[in-house]
């Protein structure tokens, strides 16, 4: 990704002593048995260690420390903030499934390491609204326009969409396919995708104006 | 040579198979009845709780059936909730496959519905009810007139959930002390024996995060043997994959041209003094006179390219009970896989399965849930699998490649001979879970996969329509219609050429040919809708094809049609516009599209079914291609095995014939056999050129400098 090094020169300002500390999530063997057909080494879980950094995820601060800040941002998010709203695609940044905002921009986080996060501010498909209020006018669009069908690229497709229209409020189909021909949907919703994105600017003109 | 025994099926091969294992576990495929209804809809505390029988792929079927529901049982939206049972939940189902769900389901769940609002009519709250198996003419669900939820726009069951970011899919089941896993396999098919032969375990137990390693000759896919890996978190399965610098020992791989060669239908019947093995028409086409189209179609094999690559989570109980979370089609046969592998009692195994990001056929067979369960009993833990892109391509099964021969003969401008001979790999009997012995005598019965929609919908005095099935190093299967998809392209590319050969407007000369009135209905629909007039092809066409002369316009401009029936109750017709530039590069302008599934229950989710399939039409004429050598799928992403991207659809425009005359049938696969014939027919009006093997690439395309 052309940007990923200017978010890991900035990202070092929020690291402390992220070298020192990585001795800390080395495992002790326990025990190794064998079972029906297969042998096992197993070891204990990571000892938990002090918080070598931090970023916002939807507004709220987060302390991370190892094994998790030298892990890509979308595992952090996935599996140790519990934000699965956010897919696993394809792992090299081509499908657009795992898209995140940092800073509001859209990012790939399956090609971005945590350590590129820290001290910024991550927005994902959760934090667009609030949990019991009012949706997000992309996500509201989604839904009045019926988009998903498996729904697995759509977290990806509406973030990067929120982006989009805060850059260009209105964008013609030409803006909206450049802002999406990098997000891949199988079942086909493309020509949907499309008409929600139309349907978003919409909504967010009619609430402003409310 | 063994790597020859490969592609002739030779003896090598099933010797393996038969020490390694017996006969593998045969999905179980029970009608739904009404008996089994009753175990789908009840009625509690004053709500009504739907077990859906089917699982939710993108189909939006929970809606649809809910939609069935609602109306028989005469409640609001609210008042009744879904959910997808576990396998301990609910009676046996068949696997979620081949747009069958709401033609099989829709009536025995209205049908259990109807008993139970007339029970809670009659003041019964409790017990269990016999179910009367009524007609659909007695059920309120099938009425066309005065409905209130059948044929309506209601909200979609999941959207608000899928757009809120809410765990659904298997990924996202958190679990208590959950870890993550991975199998690792030799970079090569697993129809190659395969297997580590040296690696550096010291160096893989040093990364951070490592947990275990895992020998078990369970692992194994194909022929090819695992090595499981289990870690603390995501990020060190790559570290310790890395660490371990594992060397595999692998069967001599297989170059691409030798697979072609293996499936080249010309060789076939060569080898077969000009017969194949297995018939859909047998009839004589034999004559003197030369052939007036003689068309050679080559299909290559194409992967799924589904957005979620398969995972599993699977945990144990203190009481040692498996439950496994899956994005499956077939949840019970993953349960029956678990049970034998594992050598668990039936009652030990429960499988959730979990709404699954796109299918299309991947998810048919017991894979990554077998890993996890291996994992997760091997690490005292549950574990979490999840395949890579890489692995999804290199280690799943795919559309099998096909080879096409269509020669016709036309009497009077009519059709009047067809012989259409292909070879595959097989799709039902696939070679991803059945060995080569057990094919060799499945061969007995061909492979109904493989022959779907080979039947030509025209009336043809004389019929010849067979086919070979060819055992591949690849592992090809169940593709998005089976074998409708490729069999129709070469069928509707061949009619097509049949009308240019009797010099006849290509919708003139189908509707002249159709005897089915729904298909001839749907031809007119999407024809009348793009602005079809009918004419000779030069004279509607903005640049002759085949002018020599230099062209006014450096995009050449070419329209086509398409039409075909999907497993004998769903109709459809596609018209597709495109403009393709000098250097052959093509854009779509449109696409139209008729579609007839009878009764229709949710039109918005039929058109979405129709929209995806134009979509995959526009990738199998396009993008869809399974890179291979050395014996290996050479793909690793998306940029290897592209999928339609958006700059590549354009406006989709889709009627639906809404037909209360007849039952509701499918609608996730039918258009799939006209949209690829419709776009191939519009690039041959646009250029003159034939597109003969797919997906077709610029070059073939290219303004010729004469």
């Amino acid at each position: 990704m052309a940007s990923a090094g200017a978010c890991c020169g900035s990202v070092r300002a929020g690291v402390s002593n992220a070298n020192s500390s990585l001795s800390i999530s080395a495992c002790n063997l326990a025990r190794s048995f064998k079972t029906r057909g297969c042998a096992v080494a197993r070891l204990e879980a990571p000892v938990p260690s002090v918080p070598t950094m931090y970023f916002i995820v939807n507004d709220r601060s987060i302390q991370l420390s190892e094994p998790w800040t030298g892990e890509l941002l979308l595992h952090v998010l996935r599996e140790h903030l519990g934000l699965t709203g956010t897919k696993f695609g394809c792992g090299v940044g081509q499908c657009g499934a795992c898209t995140v905002l940092v800073e509001g921009e859209p990012r790939r986080s399956c090609i971005t390491p945590a350590s590129a996060v820290a001290a910024r501010r991550v927005t994902t498909v959760e934090g667009l609204s609030p949990t019991d209020g009012p949706l997000h006018p992309v996500q509201q669009a989604w839904l009045d326009t019926a988009v998903p069908q498996c729904g697995y690229c759509q977290a990806g497709q509406i973030v990067a969409t929120v982006a989009l229209l805060a850059r260009v409020p209105a964008p013609d189909t030409s803006q909206i396919d450049a802002a999406l021909d990098g997000h891949l949907c199988r079942c086909g919703t493309q020509q949907r995708v499309r008409a929600a994105v139309r349907c978003a600017a919409q909504i967010a003109v009619g609430r402003r104006g409310a | 040579m063994k790597r020859r025994s490969l592609l002739t099926g030779g003896a090598a091969l099933s010797v393996g198979f038969v020490a390694g294992c017996t006969l593998p576990v045969i999905p179980k495929r029970p009608a739904p009845t009404p008996e089994h209804a009753r175990g789908w809809i009840r009625f509690e505390a004053g709500r009504y709780a739907l077990r859906l029988p089917r699982i939710e792929m993108g189909q939006h079927i929970a809606t649809g059936l809910k939609q069935i529901a609602c109306e028989e049982l005469g409640i609001e939206w609210s008042q009744l909730t879904w959910e997808l049972p576990a396998t301990d939940q609910l009676a046996r189902v068949r696997a979620t496959v081949g747009s069958d769900s709401m033609r099989d389901f829709a009536l025995p769940l209205a049908q259990a519905c109807a008993t139970l609002r007339e029970a809670v009519a009659a003041g019964r709250t409790a017990g269990d009810l016999q179910v009367r198996a009524r007609p659909m003419g007695e059920l309120r669900a099938f009425r066309h007139s005065g409905a209130r939820w059948v044929g309506a726009r209601v909200p979609l069951e999941h959207a608000g959930a899928i757009v809120r970011g809410e765990p659904l899919y298997a990924a996202d089941m958190r679990r208590p002390g959950r870890v993550f896993g991975r199998v690792l396999r030799a970079p090569a098919s697993p129809e190659l024996a395969s297997h580590p032969q040296a690696l550096d375990e010291a160096a893989a137990r040093a990364v951070p995060g490592f947990i275990a390693l895992v020998r078990d000759e369970r692992l194994q896919l194909g022929q090819a043997q695992g090595l499981g890996i289990v870690a603390a978190a995501p990020g060190a399965l790559d570290r310790i994959e890395a660490a371990l610098s594992i060397r595999w020992r692998s069967e001599p791989g297989f170059e691409p041209t030798e697979v072609e060669a293996a499936l080249d239908v010309d060789a076939c019947l060569a080898r077969g003094g000009g017969r194949l093995a297995h018939r859909v028409h047998a009839e004589a086409v034999d004559g003197g006179t030369p052939w007036d189209v003689d068309l050679r179609l080559d299909i290559p094999a194409a992967p799924h390219g589904q957005m979620e690559p398969r995972a599993a989570v699977a945990e144990f109980d203190v009481n040692g009970v498996l439950t496994v979370w899956a994005g499956t089609q077939d949840a019970f046969y993953v349960r029956d896989v678990l049970v034998r592998r594992l050598g668990l009692d039936e009652s030990r195994v429960r499988v959730q399965p979990c709404r699954v990001g796109g299918a299309f056929g991947a998810r048919t067979l017991c894979t990554v849930e077998l890993e996890a369960a291996l994992l997760a009993q091997a690490a005292g833990r549950p574990v979490l699998v999840q395949w890579t892109r890489a692995q999804e391509l290199r280690h799943g099964f795919h559309r099998p490649p096909s080879s096409h021969r269509v020669r016709v003969r036309l009497a009077g401008g009519r059709l009047q001979d067809w012989w259409h001979a292909f070879a595959s790999s097989h799709i039902l009997l696939t070679n991803a879970a059945a060995p080569a012995w057990l094919q060799r005598v499945a061969d007995v019965i061909g492979d109904d996969g493989v022959a779907r929609g080979a039947s030509p919908a025209y009336r043809i005095p004389r019929r010849r329509v067979e086919f070979d099935l060819v055992r591949l190093p690849v592992l090809g299967g169940p593709w998005r219609g089976l074998g409708a998809g490729p069999n129709h392209l070469a069928i509707e590319s061949t009619i097509d050429e049949c009308a240019r050969c009797a010099g006849s407007d290509p919708l003139r000369f189908r509707l002249a040919q159709i005897d089915e009135p729904r298909l001839a209905r749907v031809l007119q629909r999407a024809a009348e809708a793009a602005g079809w007039r009918a004419g000779p092809v030069a004279a509607v066409s903005p640049v002759s094809p085949v002018s020599r002369v230099a062209p006014v316009s450096p995009v050449r401009r070419g329209r086509g049609i398409a039409c075909g029936i999907y497993k004998q109750t769903s109709f459809a017709a596609v018209v597709a516009e495109v403009a393709v530039d000098d250097e052959g590069g093509v854009r779509l302008l449109r696409l139209v599209c008729a579609h007839d599934c009878g009764l229709v229950i949710n039109p918005d989710q039929v058109r979405a079914q129709c929209e995806g399939n134009l979509v995959w039409g526009i990738g199998m004429v396009l993008t869809d291609r399974l890179p291979l050598a050395n014996g290996s799928v050479a793909a690793g992403s998306f940029a290897d095995a592209p999928i339609p991207r958006l700059t590549q659809v354009p406006p989709l425009e889709v009627h639906l014939v809404d037909d209360a005359g007849h039952a509701p049938s499918g609608a996730g696969e039918t258009v799939i056999v006209a949209a690829a014939g419709a776009i191939a027919n519009a690039l041959r009006d646009a250029t003159g050129v034939r597109p003969l093997r797919f997906p077709v690439m610029p070059a073939t395309l290219r303004k010729s400098s004469g």
